[in-house]
This record gives C-alpha cells, structure tokens and sequence, in this order.
C-alpha cells in the first residue's frame, strides 16, 4: 500500500517546523503547478 | 493522506509533492518548497523561466533554474576516478545548496518508486545515486536523505545481497526486540534515577551500513552485533556525558569501542558520543547518546540551521545550535554570518559560487577536467596532452566551432582539432592561457623547438645592444664579465644565454648590463671624465640644439642621437646617456631600456627639447583590432586626417582573428602623435593602440 502525499500534507508537514507559513503561496504555485503539468502522467524515464 | 493511489501512470504533480514534502519535512522555506513544486515545470511543459519570475519572483524561478541545470548533467559517462570532481561540479553549478537539497529530495523520491523503470535504467539511476547524491547528501549532513538513498541504491545495484540481509535481520528481529527493549527499559530506569530527563528510544542500523561492515570486516551477518541499537536524547551536553557515566556503570563498555564526536564533531556538523556495550551473557549492543539540537543537525545537517533561523527570528524558542564551523568541507566557500537576524539575508548568504576559482569541464568521452577559472580550449588541450596542446588547430565546444580563446564554463564539453601539418603553438597564445602548465608547455616549445633560430636571434640582438652603447664585442665577452653573468642566470654556456634573449626569455639589455657590472669594475671613472671633457673641449659655453632638435646641458656641438628603442618626440619627458665614443644617446624616460642605463648615474645628463625646432620625427604604434574587411583602409585614413605622415606599415592577424597593423609614422612633436592615436581609436574594431616604448 503505498501512501499518496497532497498539498495539505505539505503545508501541515511545513507548519511543523514554522509559525508563518506563507499558505497562500504555496497554494498558488501548487495550483499552477496542477495546470501546467496537466494531464501529464509519472510513467518510467 | 489518501491511500491506496497506484503509483505508475499516476498524474505527475505526485511526484513535485512528494519532493516538497521531503524538503518540509526536513523543514527547509516556504521557496524552497514552491521551487520543489515547480522544478519539472520548465523542463516538461510549455512554460519558461521568464514566465516562472513574472509569477512567482527571481528566488524561486532562480531555484527551479538550477535544478533543471543540474538535471542535465550526465553522470553515465564520468569515470571512476573522476566522481569526485564530478561531484564538485555539481555543486559549482548548483550555487544554491537550497539547490542540491532540492535535488536530493527529487532522487530520493525518484529511487523509492524505482520498480517502475526497465532493469538498465534501475542500475544506472542506483550507480548515480550511490555515487553521486548520497556522498553529497552525507557532506551535507543530511542524514535522513542520505541513508535512504544509499538503502535504496544497495537494492538496486546488489539485489541478492540486499534480500540477503533483509531475510537475516527479520530472522533475528523478534529476538533482538526483545532484547534490546529489556535494555532500554533498564536504562530508562537509571536515567531516572539520576534525575537525567531523556528520551530512550531503539534504531535500527541502515542496511547498507551492514552490508558494507561485513565486506570491510569479512564477517557474517550474525558477527554484526549492533543491527539494533539505542539512542538517548538529552537536553544539554552536560546530560550526555551524565548520561555515559549511567550506562557505562550499568553495563562493561567495550575497549576501544567509545567515540566522542561531541567534543570532536565530524567535518558535515554531526555530534554525537557512540559507546558499545556488553549485556547479558556478553552479547554487544551500540548506544548513542545525543542533545535534541544535535539531534536535529544528525538527522538533517545543512537543513537544520533553516529551522533555528527562522525559530529564532519569529521568537518560537526552538535552540537548535548549529555549530557554524564545524562543515570543515564547505567552510571556506560558504559564508555563515552568525549574528544575522533575518533569515532572507541569511538565505541569501548561502546563494554563493562554490569553487569559484575553478571551472569544470568535460572531455568528449566524459573525463572531467579542472582549470582555472577563465581558462581557455588552450588550457584544456594542454591539460590533457602537451602534444595536443602543442598541435591544436581549434576546438569545438558543445558541438559548436568557437574561437580557441573563448572562455570555458562549468559543464561545457570540450573538443580539440589537432593537425599534424600544424606548426606549433602561437606566441599569441600567452596572452590568453590561465593555467600554469598550459604557460610552461607553450614556452618550452618556443625554447625547445626553435633553438637554433634562438641562438642566431639572440647573438643579433646581443650585437645590436652593444652597438647602441658604444662597445666591441671584444671589450666585453671576456670570462671574467661573462662567468659572473652566466651564474647569475643559471645559463651553462653562452649558448644557453643566446637561445633565452632569442626567444624572449631574457633581454639583451640585461645580460649586457650584468657584464657592464664587471667590466666597470676594472675601469675606473677616467674615461667617463674624459669623454666629458672631450664633448666640453673648445666648446663656446652656449647651449646650441643639435640637429636631432635636443639640446644638452653643458656641452654644445656633441654628437646627440635620438635612441631607436624608444625614438622620443618633442613632447616626451627624455634624459640623456653618455655612450662610449657615441656622443650622447637621448631616450625617452619611460624607455625600457632607461631602468638599466640609470644604475650608471655618471653617465646620465640632462637634455631637454629646444622649443624652436621643426624638425620630423618617427614614432612606432601598434594598432589592435578585431580583423574585419576594410579595416586597415579605415586606419591609414584615420591617420589621414591628422598632421602625421605615415612612413610604414606592417600588419598581421592572429588565428584567432585578431588583427596587428604596426605603424611608423612621421610627426612634429608628441600631441601630434597623440591626435593620430585618438583618430585611430576611433575605428571601428580597433580596441587598443600603443606607442611602442
């Protein structure tokens, strides 16, 4: 079973270690991030 | 977190934020985690890096600049022997150690999901990663990232092995749990008893580590004592050698088994005091004994000092204290400003050229090679092969012709053209070379190969200083002035002296003047008065110019001749030299020559320019430029349009396209020459003209 990390995992691993967590930000490159790569899959390089 | 997602074929934000998550966790910035987010943006979709600093600003686009840079370097081909400076240049080229981190963290999640990719690929990526990002990850102290990195390539690259020692250790671990968590209970109750407070918890040994203890030991895995073991977390140094004193009276240390890193830390900032022991029927197990902010540094090295800048700069008391000079291995490249305040311009500290004297570059088939920075194609062909360097013709870089005098830059590869017919290397050349071999190889070869030309060259020019001071080749090639020269130099024989001035090695102005050094030792000042007052005799006291428009102090009517070397122009500053039956010789102060004739102030006179002459004057200037049709047109026309007149010219252009055009001109005095010059830079592509001196 392999476990699957998402933005809110980053964030709440990220606020483990910092009070002032830029939230937003990182949303926002996340989401740009989402669309550039699109429907772009992880297959073997 | 979700579950269950299967991994091949999964949309390919998984991966960005499973790096961002590793970078989190080992709690770099907010950047960096949006770097990590975006650092397969540019190189696998439409978007650039200019769109990326519009967006999200210069850090973050710079970071994800520089991962994909690094992710274009071709470890494959690098050469056993050449992984270190592989490695070097990995980080040159990374500047950011946010940079490399990032990168980590991209393998580390690329090698955990492994399985996916073809055989070939698995071990290749394993070779990289055991070879290349784990020994970064371990300088860099981040030991969390460095023992799953070398776990996983140990799978990949020794698969037999690897199940091997997974089978054993699960064969034992029911029984060493037991064991080690009867220990730890016991110790905990010690602990307490000394009022120690302390988290007592168990490890296992990373399987690699166990793997590579029995190659280097030659033992079985059931001779591996330590597969588990324990760590003790303290609060302060003081608790840790407290803490040592319990267990060492609770338990037999074994001799030579103690390591203190704590008052000797490792050269990547780890500290800790590693102690074996002996417990019941004298089976060994390893404690390590730790501060929780050594325990930050041990788990995440380099990382951690992002934890205790941004703790203390937000006020959250988190004492994470990171020794600054204990990363002996970048210490004199990174620069830790301990008394920062605000983590950006700390940050920005760390954005700093590694190696920065050096530069790094790859030979066709792989080899790397390290120069000096600036280094040339030249540089590189010497550095290779003097008999390459001696026959190269030009040279490609990255597949592209270029001009052998181009400046090479981390990661460039690097081909050179040699020819056979080729006559050997330009003297131009030395103007370019960086490197002190490719100097002494270039040099050798003008000593060397032309030796005899040397030799002629230099007995003319030995002829041509003593004619312009006056002597015989008689008066001064005796032994006794020419042993002391000889030693002076460290020449064998004449020979070896004529071949140094031949070739430029030496000047004839220099080796006649040492001669001079012994000859006037035999000849007093007589002669020097006498001339004097040969040039003073049955003179009218009146100064009166002489033809060559200079007139000298003190004596009229002598013979007065304006210096070759140096063909000084009204204008120019100039001191006269009283030659040995040749009047009086007239250089200009600046005159090369002039430093040597000095030494002798009694032949030294004052003479200066008679205001009223109109006489003409030749003056020497070399013209540089880069060739280009037209341009010795525009040059002579330049000088055209001036009040000199042009008496001769001589050109010649350099391999690398660099034009000379050598200039004898006619002019009254110094400003006119200095307009000709100034109506010569002017010219297109002329970027220097020189007087010569």
């Amino acid at each position: 079973m392999i476990l699957v990390i998402t933005i809110q995992d980053v964030i709440a691993k990220r606020k483990e270690h910092s009070r002032r967590v830029d939230t937003k930000k990182i949303m926002k490159v996340y989401n740009y991030a989402v669309l550039h790569h699109g429907e772009q899959r992880r297959n073997s390089r | 977190m979700e579950n269950n997602a299967e991994i091949h074929g999964e949309p390919y934000i998984v991966h960005p934020l499973n790096v961002a998550y590793i970078l989190a966790d080992i709690g770099l910035d907010d950047d960096t985690i949006c770097a990590a987010l975006l650092h397969d943006v540019v190189e696998d979709t439409d978007v650039t890096n200019e769109d990326l600093q519009k967006e999200f600003g210069n850090e973050i686009a710079e970071m994800v600049a520089g991962v994909t840079k690094l992710g274009k370097m071709q470890f494959e081909s690098v050469e056993e022997q050449q992984v270190e400076n592989y490695r070097k240049m990995f980080l040159a080229m990374g500047k950011d150690i946010r940079v490399i981190l990032i990168k980590l963290a991209d393998r580390l999640h690329n090698m955990r999901t492994l399985k996916f990719l073809k055989r070939d690929r698995q071990i290749a990526n394993a070779k990289e990663t055991m070879e290349l990002y784990a020994p970064l990850a371990n300088r860099l102290g981040v030991y969390s990232l460095k023992w799953e990195l070398e776990d996983l390539a140990f799978k990949y690259l020794y698969p037999e092995e690897y199940h091997e020692i997974v089978e054993g250790i699960n064969k034992k671990r029911d029984e060493r749990l037991k064991f080690i968590e009867k220990i730890m209970a016991d110790i905990r109750v010690g602990l307490k008893k000394q009022r120690i407070d302390a988290e007592v918890t168990g490890r296992a040994k990373h399987l690699y580590s166990i793997y590579r203890k029995m190659q280097r030991d030659n033992k079985t895995l059931d001779q591996i004592y330590d597969l588990f073991a324990l760590r003790i977390i303290v609060n302060s140094i003081k608790d840790c050698y407290a803490a040592l004193g319990v267990v060492h009276e609770m338990y037999t240390p074994m001799p030579g088994r103690f390591k203190d890193y704590i008052a000797v830390p490792k050269p990547n900032m780890y500290q800790s005091i590693h102690t074996t022991l002996l417990g019941d029927k004298g089976t060994p197990f390893e404690v390590q004994i730790r501060t929780w902010d050594m325990h930050r540094v041990a788990e995440y090295g380099i990382a951690a000092h992002w934890a205790y800048k941004e703790a203390s700069y937000f006020g959250k008391k988190k004492s994470v204290k990171v020794e600054d000079d204990k990363l002996a291995w970048l210490r004199e490249t990174l620069e830790w400003q301990k008394d920062m305040q605000d983590p950006q311009e700390f940050l920005n500290t760390l954005k700093t050229e590694l190696f920065e004297d050096e530069v790094y570059v790859f030979t066709p088939k792989g080899a790397i090679k390290v120069l000096p920075r600036g280094a040339t194609s030249i540089d590189f062909a010497y550095s290779i092969h003097e008999e390459i360097g001696n026959h190269t013709v030009g040279c490609k870089i990255n597949s592209k012709m270029m001009p052998l005098i181009t400046p090479l830059n981390n990661g460039d590869i690097v081909e050179i053209i040699t020819s056979d017919n080729s006559k050997g290397p330009s003297r131009d050349w030395l103007k370019f070379v960086k490197s002190t071999k490719a100097k002494n190889k270039i040099q050798s070869w003008f000593k060397k190969a032309q030796r005899t030309e040397n030799i002629e060259k230099g007995k003319d020019l030995i002829d041509k200083e003593l004619k312009r001071i006056g002597f015989s080749h008689s008066d001064l090639f005796k032994s006794e002035y020419i042993d002391p020269m000889l030693e002076k130099y460290k020449y064998k024989n004449l020979d070896e002296m004529y071949a140094a001035v031949g070739f430029g090695g030496n000047s004839a102005v220099k080796v006649i003047a040492r001669m001079l050094q012994e000859y006037r030792k035999d000849h007093k000042e007589e002669d020097l008065e006498k001339t004097i007052e040969e040039l003073a005799k049955s003179k009218p006291r009146k100064s009166k110019p002489s033809s060559s428009g200079v007139i000298v102090k003190g004596i009229d009517n002598c013979l007065v001749k304006l210096s070759k070397c140096c063909n000084p122009l009204p204008g120019d500053e100039i001191v006269g030299y009283i030659t040995k039956g040749r009047g009086v010789s007239v250089h200009r102060k600046d005159c090369v020559n002039v430093k040597n004739l000095l030494t002798d102030e009694n032949r030294i006179i004052d003479v200066e320019w008679y205001d009223e002459s109109k006489s003409l004057y030749q003056a020497d200037i070399d013209v540089s430029a880069n060739d280009r049709k037209g341009l010795l047109m525009d040059v002579l026309k330049a000088v055209g349009t001036t009040k000199a007149n042009i008496l001769g010219v001589n050109t010649r252009t350099s391999k690398e396209r660099i034009a000379t055009i050598e200039l004898t001109l006619e002019v009254e005095n110094l400003e006119d020459l200095q307009k000709a010059q100034r109506a010569i830079e002017k010219v297109d592509s002329v970027y220097d003209v020189r007087r010569k001196k």
